[in-house]
C-alpha cells in the first residue's frame, strides 16, 4: 500500500473504532457530572451520583431481581441445552434438522412475537408479573446460546473414550458423568456465561411480563433514562461498562471467547 | 452402546417437550389469537393491517430502516473485518474483541450513551455548531438516530461473520492470483470478495432479523413517529388493548424475517458450493 493510502485507512479505522466505543466510553466522564446528565462535557467533578447509587433501593432490588432471574434461567437453559444438544448429536431422534431449528428457533422468532406468546399463555396461569414467569421465558430465549456451542463441540468430539468406558462395564449414567460431561464443561460454561449476560439485558420479552414489583434492571435503566431523568443512572451505567470490560478481558484471557462467538 | 443411545434419545425428548410447551405452543397461540376474532375465524386483523394507512406505513418504514441499517453496517463491517484479517495473527484476537466488546454490554446502556452523544447539549451538536456556527441542533429522536442505533447494535454480528469467512480463505489462492500478475484490487474483487460472500449473506441475515425486530432502539432513539413494527405490536396490546392486532403485527414480522432468512440461506449455500 502507498503511504498516503495507509494514512487514510488508519484514519477511517480510527473513526469506526470511535463510533463503536464512543457511546460506551462517554458514560464514564458523564457519571462524575453534577448537572444535566445529557450535557457534555460535564461542568464539574463529583462523586454524588455514586453516593446516590449506593443508596438507591429501587436499583438494588432490580439488580438483585435480575441477577436471581439470570442465575435461575441460566441453570434451566443449561440443562435444556445439554439435553437438546446430546439428543441431536448422539441420540436417535427423528427429523433432526427440524428439531435443531426448533432449539435455535428463539434466535429467529422476533422477541416481540415470543413475548406476546408468553403473555397469552401466562395470563390464565397467573404467571404475569411473577419472577417465575420471567425465569421460564428467559430460559427459552437464552437456551439457543447454550445449544449452539454444545452442538458444535459435540460434533468435533472424540467418541472413543466413551465407548471404552461402556466396553469396560460402565453404565450409561456413569459413563456420561465421568467421561462426557467433564469434556463438555468448558463449552457449557462459555455458553452459560453468554446466556446469563443475555438474560441480564433482556428487555423486549420481559416488558410484556413485568409488573410494578418485577422491574428488572434494563427496565429500571430505561425508566431512569427516558421517564424519570434520574442522573444516578450514569453511575450505574459507568460501573456496568467498567465491570463488562474487565469481564471481557478476563474471559478472553481464560477461555478465548472470540472463538466461540464465530458463527 | 445401544443403552447410551437410548439415554441420549430420552434426554433429547425432554428438551423437545420443554421447547414445545414453552416456545412452539406460545408462538402458535399468537397465530391463533390473530385469526380468532370474537369467537370465530377471521382475517380482519390482516386485512386491516395491509389496508389501513397507519399500519402499512409502519410496515414499510420498518423494512426501509432495516434494509438501510443492514447495508450501512455491511459496508462498515466488511471493511473492519478485512482490516482485522490483514493484522498479524497474534493481534487479531485483540482487534476482534475490541470491535465486538459492546456486544457484551447492556443495549440499554449503549443506547443511553448514544442519547448523550446525540443530545442537544451533547459533544456532536456542540462540536458542529462550534465549527460551522449556527444553533445547536440535535439528531436525537429522529429516524437517523434510530438507524445509527441499529447499525451500532448489529455491527459486531456482521464483523464476526465476515471475519470468520475471510479467515477460512486459503492464502495460497491469493498468492496464486498475485503471482499470476493480478493487481491487489483485481485479486480482491475476483478472489477474496466472491469467496467471502457466505459470511456476507450470513451476517446480513442476522443483521436484518435483528434490525427488523428491534424494539428498544426506536423507543430510546426515535421520536413518537419513529415507532417500528415491534413497537406498534406492543402499543396495540398494552396501550390500546387490542390483542388480536398486536398478535397479527408480530406474526407479519415473523413471516418477513423467516422469508429473508430463507432467501439469504439459499444464497449462502450457493456461495459455499461455489467455493
Amino acid at each position: 500500500m502507498r503511504p498516503k493510502w495507509r494514512g487514510l485507512v488508519y484514519l477511517y479505522i480510527l473513526a469506526v473504532v470511535l463510533f463503536i466505543l464512543g457511546p460506551v466510553l462517554i458514560i464514564i466522564p458523564q457519571s462524575f457530572s453534577g448537572g444535566d446528565m445529557f450535557s457534555f462535557p460535564p461542568d464539574d467533578f463529583t462523586w454524588k451520583q455514586y453516593e446516590a447509587l449506593a443508596e438507591d433501593e429501587r436499583i438494588h432490588s432490580s439488580l438483585w431481581l435480575s441477577l436471581s432471574i439470570g442465575a435461575a434461567s441460566t441453570c434451566l437453559a443449561g440443562l435444556i441445552g445439554l439435553c437438546a444438544a446430546l439428543g441431536i448429536v448422539k441420540g436417535n431422534l427423528p427429523g433432526k434438522n427440524l428439531l435443531e431449528s426448533l432449539f435455535l428457533g428463539p434466535l429467529i422468532v422476533p422477541l416481540v412475537t415470543t413475548g406476546i406468546g408468553f403473555l397469552i399463555i401466562f395470563v390464565p396461569l397467573g404467571l404475569v408479573g411473577s419472577p417465575l414467569g420471567i425465569v421460564l421465558a428467559h430460559s427459552i430465549i437464552i437456551s439457543p446460546y447454550v445449544v449452539r456451542i454444545l452442538i458444535a463441540t459435540l460434533r468435533h468430539f472424540d467418541h472413543v473414550q466413551e465407548e471404552a468406558a461402556i466396553v469396560h462395564g460402565a453404565d450409561s449414567w456413569y459413563a456420561f458423568r465421568t467421561v462426557v460431561l467433564p469434556q463438555l464443561l468448558p463449552a457449557l460454561i462459555s455458553g452459560a456465561i453468554l446466556a446469563f449476560l443475555v438474560s441480564l439485558d433482556e428487555y423486549t420479552v420481559t416488558i410484556f411480563l413485568a409488573q410494578a414489583d418485577t422491574v428488572t434492571i434494563p427496565i429500571r435503566i430505561y425508566q431512569y433514562v427516558a421517564m424519570d431523568i434520574n442522573p444516578v443512572v450514569t453511575a450505574l451505567a459507568s460501573v456496568t461498562v467498567i465491570v463488562s470490560f474487565v469481564l471481557i478481558v478476563l474471559l478472553e484471557k481464560r477461555f478465548k471467547i472470540h472463538k466461540y462467538l464465530e458463527m | 452402546m445401544r443403552n447410551m443411545m437410548r439415554f441420549y434419545t430420552v434426554l433429547g425428548w425432554i428438551a423437545v417437550a420443554y421447547m414445545t410447551a414453552l416456545f412452539l405452543y406460545p408462538v402458535c397461540k399468537v397465530v391463533y389469537t390473530s385469526v380468532w376474532v370474537n369467537g370465530s375465524f377471521s382475517l380482519a386483523n390482516y386485512v386491516n393491517l395491509f389496508s389501513a394507512d397507519l399500519y402499512s406505513k409502519v410496515l414499510l418504514k420498518t423494512l426501509w430502516v432495516s434494509v438501510i441499517s443492514t447495508l450501512i453496517a455491511l459496508f462498515i463491517g466488511y471493511t473492519l473485518a478485512y482490516f482485522i484479517t490483514t493484522r498479524p495473527a497474534s493481534k487479531q484476537g485483540f482487534w476482534l474483541m475490541l470491535i465486538i466488546s459492546p456486544m457484551f454490554m447492556s443495549l440499554t446502556i449503549r443506547l443511553f450513551g448514544w442519547m448523550i452523544l446525540l443530545s442537544k447539549e451533547g459533544p456532536i451538536a456542540k462540536g458542529l455548531s462550534g465549527l460551522f456556527g449556527g444553533s445547536e441542533t440535535s439528531l436525537l429522536f429522529s429516524q437517523t438516530a434510530v438507524v445509527i442505533g441499529i447499525v451500532h447494535f448489529v455491527l459486531p454480528f456482521i464483523v464476526l461473520n465476515i471475519y470468520t469467512s475471510l479467515n477460512r480463505l486459503e492464502s495460497s489462492l491469493i498468492e496464486a492470483s498475485t503471482m499470476l500478475g493480478a493487481s491487489r484490487l483485481r485479486t480482491f474483487w475476483k478472489v477474496t470478495f466472491p469467496l467471502s460472500l457466505p459470511g456476507v449473506f450470513a451476517g446480513s441475515s442476522i443483521a436484518f432479523a435483528l434490525a427488523a425486530s428491534t424494539f428498544l432502539v426506536p423507543i430510546m432513539m426515535g421520536g413518537p413517529s419513529d415507532n417500528l413494527l415491534a413497537n406498534m405490536a406492543y402499543n396495540s396490546i398494552v396501550t390500546i388493548g387490542n390483542m388480536g392486532m398486536g398478535a397479527a403485527l408480530s406474526f407479519v414480522l415473523l413471516v418477513i424475517i423467516v422469508a429473508v432468512l430463507l432467501v439469504m440461506g439459499r444464497l449462502e449455500r450457493r456461495g459455499h458450493i461455489a467455493s
